[in-house]
């Protein structure tokens, strides 16, 4: 059968069942199943339920559900009012002021959590109310946190870098050591555009002083304690070599529910609802790997990767010019679809094309992580404006036009570590791991 | 079928939990008293596929399963309930396919006696037949919805609420 026949069938078959809101997970299941049976007339079942089987019983997946249950122990704990504590008498001096709480709240939030939206949610949660009640500016309280929320994805441990590790085979202690200083550098770059804004602009920042003593600082750095053990638990035990990534989030829900007890909100009741939601958040993530694995080895079998990317090697794009196309590809696609479905679902065909291109695989995680980002918070769907939604009640476009400066850093950011892979590469390279 | 998929959930957060528990025991007893005991790996894996699968109906219940949502913004009510109708029969038709093919899988491991290639010998027939339970609940819950729909009752419960994620 002619694979393009092929292509535009699944093509059209995709956006049908997509489109008419059938579950996404079971959408790509039924695409597979229906292109083997059209074009290649197999038995379908037997191939189905092995690499079903396969897939949730892969060893490396098991850090998955751990660093979930992490992050759903800690949001119900009191961590992100001492964050805020912690956080904002040190930011007094900064032009902007606590506007920056958001993103450096956020960063070393997502230096514990594996996920975007819980980190826009357990920060947001308590910053957002405190900077509209000090007459903040809302877009730019609004917009930080929509921004800085996704950086929960790329700096280490995260979720998308895990499953992106499975699917791709590539190291995920590697994929968690290359997203740092991307990370980092996208936090200053959304600090400094905050910084710009309140001096362009002061009528942004409530002019009352503040003038927080160092006796006030000082009791800040043992609010962030909480947070600080944390991280050193998780991200030390890994890179000191002596836990693999779903050892670490083992150890980091112990650490998680011994911050909860701590802090005497660990009950019966947080237990329940922490289990329940981590087991819901790992069954809807598991269904949609699970038919994108199925779907990508259907593909392969009837030769449409090898077609797309024959097709693609005709036009003779530069490195940077497939770049730039896959990043509108993605940008456009990320508005319809959640990120993680989004890359899953096209990382069989682009994979092996950004390969042939001359990129790495840990440097396009890193990519692929930062263009999730950006559809995170791209409308109609995207998580962490939906997630802000609920946590202010402004509508999505309003919500939406606030993230706007901050999508454009991060295609500003996709296009420099494009331009400059070194950006990406060179600590994971620096640094010799243990296996 | 509510309280089923609630008790399968709540099974599977326990599974979830034990994943965490035999983890951190092989680590400590690594550490500590230099044992290693190799099954820990091999079991949470099973664990964790146990736990993705028995979760889905409850999922499903609590509307946790991501769908695209464009259409429902834009059509009129009545219409949004044909395509939710239509939607909920495909459903159902692919969660049973999975279902029925995970169920010969575990099948198949049961009738030639499989086990594991690993030290521990496992037999395949346990992770294989409790992912191919939660794949039959999930389609049954799948059925439960288009029941619902059809009955016009609520499909999604909201009554417990959840962090978005």
């Amino acid at each position: 059968m002619d694979p393009f026949v092929v292509l535009i069938t699944v093509l059209v078959l995709l956006a049908l069942l997509l489109g008419s809101g059938v579950w996404v997970g079971l959408s790509l299941f039924a695409v597979a199943i229906t292109s083997l049976a059209l074009f290649r007339s197999m038995p379908v079942d037997k191939l189905l339920a092995q690499l079903t089987y396969n897939t949730v019983t892969t060893p490396e997946l098991v850090a998955l559900p751990m660093f979930i249950l992490m992050a759903e122990v800690l949001f119900h704990t009191r961590l992100s009012a001492s964050l805020f504590r912690g956080l904002s008498p040190w930011t007094s001096r900064l032009p902007g002021k606590m506007v920056h709480v958001n993103v450096i709240g956020c960063t070393l939030f997502a230096a514990i959590s594996g996920s975007s939206a819980a980190t826009a949610t357990t920060v947001g949660r308590i910053t957002l109310s405190e900077l509209f009640k000090r007459g903040y500016d809302k877009d730019l309280a609004i917009g930080s946190l929509a921004g800085a929320g996704t950086l929960g994805f790329l700096i280490p441990p995260s979720i998308i870098l895990i499953i992106y590790g499975v699917l791709s085979e590539t190291s995920i202690l590697k994929l968690f050591i290359a997203g740092i200083v991307p990370g980092l550098i996208l936090a200053l770059g959304f600090m400094g555009y905050l910084a710009i804004r309140a001096t362009l602009n002061p009528s942004l920042i409530p002019s009352e002083d503040i003038n927080p003593t160092w006796r006030d600082r000082l009791n800040g750095l043992v609010d962030l304690g909480p947070v600080v053990f944390l991280i050193l638990l998780v991200l030390g035990s890994m890179y000191a070599g002596f836990a693999s990534p779903s050892e670490a989030a083992a150890v980091g829900v112990l650490g998680a529910v011994l911050v909860s007890a701590a802090q005497k909100t660990l009950s019966w009741k947080t237990i329940r609802m922490a289990c329940l939601g981590a087991v819901r958040t790992t069954s809807m993530i598991a269904l949609i790997v699970a038919g994108a694995v199925f779907l990508s080895v259907a593909m392969g079998f009837l030769g449409v990767p090898r077609l797309i990317a024959g097709e693609i090697a005709a036009l003779e794009l530069s490195p940077l010019a497939l770049i730039l196309l896959l990043l509108v590809f993605y940008a456009i696609l990320g508005c319809v679809l959640d990120g993680l479905s989004a890359i899953v679902m096209t990382l069989p065909i682009t994979l092996p094309l950004i390969i042939s291109a001359g990129f790495e695989k840990i440097w396009f995680g890193v990519f692929v992580v930062i263009v999730v980002e950006m559809a995170q918070i791209t409308p109609p769907v995207g998580f962490n404006l939906f997630v802000i939604q609920g946590l202010t009640g402004e509508t999505i476009g309003r919500v939406a036009r606030a993230a706007l400066p901050f999508f454009i850093i991060m295609f500003i950011m996709a296009m420099l570590i494009a331009l400059v892979p070194d950006i990406v590469m060179f600590l994971p390279n620096a640094i010799k791991l243990r296996g | 079928m509510d309280s089923l998929s609630r008790i399968v959930a709540a099974a599977a957060a326990i599974v979830t939990v034990s994943i965490a528990v035999v983890i951190i025991s092989e680590i400590i007893a690594r550490s500590v008293f230099n044992y290693s005991f190799s099954f820990a790996w091999e079991y949470s894996a099973y664990a964790m596929g146990i736990a993705m699968f028995c979760g889905a109906a409850f999922t499903l219940r609590t509307g946790g399963h991501i769908r695209v949502s464009l259409l429902q913004s834009v059509l009129p009510d009545n219409a949004i309930y044909g395509v939710d109708i239509v939607c909920t029969v495909l459903g159902v038709c692919i969660s049973g396919i999975l279902a029925y093919s995970l169920s010969m899988l575990a099948w198949g491991s049961f009738i030639s006696g499989s086990t594991s290639p690993t030290i521990s010998a496992t037999p395949l027939i346990i992770p294989q037949g409790l992912i191919a339970l939660g794949a039959g609940l999930l389609a049954l819950q799948m059925l439960a919805r288009l029941i619902r729909l059809i009955i016009k009752e609520s499909p999604e419960d909201e009554s417990t609420s959840f962090q978005v994620e």
